[in-house]
């Protein structure tokens, strides 16, 4: 993948539904389908918005940065571990 | 430093979170000469003007002063401010959030990225400077820019044809091809 390519990629997150068992990836592009929503949120979409999920640490990939949970995905989904 | 800063209303820009009060402060705080503040203070800015590749309107008036950073000799934060710039040229805004760039209504996002874009000479300036730590960060953000590519490659050529470190010249000569493609 370029530079380029790479550059669209905002955030990675992993996710895990402690009641389901499922495990997903929230890969936030930027672009405008996914305008105002975290990596969080994708993920969180993909398993259905369950109450409780466990996630990882938000990742940069460009340059594998941990991303601080934003105070809105703190609000609705608490505070990092 | 920042004599402009404060000519700006921040209190009526919005950011991820509510209004960008707090913004000159962490433009500021980019350039301590404390570590953990260079980082908190960068944190007030990711985050908020730019939040996972989503731009708000405070970004705009927040790339001025960065590139104010970058053209002066202070080396304090210059990492934290290329990233910063990097996020904001590659970031999204919705079409109908429009700003006033040299004159012109533009989209929040191609006004951002007209206005980094239009100093491509200053990221280039970093390239070419091989006592800096930052020729990376600066060659990352010229090869992701979407305006004044003919520029950025004829500048990166010449920068290229002086290069002495044979792997930054290797990377130069990836970058360039990029740029063109």
């Amino acid at each position: 993948m370029s530079k380029t390519q790479q550059s669209k990629i905002t955030t990675v997150v992993g996710a895990h539904d402690p009641a389901t068992g499922k495990v997903v990836v929230g890969v936030k592009v930027s672009c405008k389908a996914n305008a105002g929503k975290c990596a969080e949120d994708l993920a969180s979409e993909v398993l259905g918005n369950p109450q409780t999920i466990e996630f990882t640490k938000v990742v940069r990939p460009r340059n594998e940065h941990v991303i601080p949970r934003c105070d809105r995905c703190v609000g609705k989904y608490g505070s990092e571990n | 430093m920042f004599s402009d800063i404060e000519k700006i209303d921040w209190s009526i820009l919005k950011q991820a979170h509510g209004d960008s009060s707090h913004v000159p402060t962490a433009i500021k705080g980019l350039i301590s000469s404390d570590i953990k503040e260079q980082e908190s203070s960068y944190w007030k800015l990711d985050n908020h003007v730019v939040l996972q590749g989503d731009i708000y309107q405070a970004a705009f008036y927040v790339i001025p002063f960065l590139i104010e950073i970058l053209k002066s000799s202070i080396f304090h934060g210059r990492g934290y401010v290329y990233d910063l710039l990097f996020e904001i040229a590659n970031g999204y805004a919705p079409e109908e959030v429009l700003c006033d760039y040299d004159g012109k209504m533009y989209p929040l996002t191609e006004a951002c990225k007209k206005a980094i874009a239009d100093d491509f000479d200053v990221f280039v300036a970093e390239v070419a400077n091989q006592l800096s730590d930052y020729r990376e960060n600066a060659l990352d953000l010229l090869i992701s820019l979407e305006d004044n590519k003919e520029g950025i490659v004829a500048e990166l050529s010449v920068v290229r044809e002086n290069e002495i470190d044979f792997e930054f010249g290797v990377k130069l000569d990836e970058a360039i091809s990029e740029v063109q493609n």
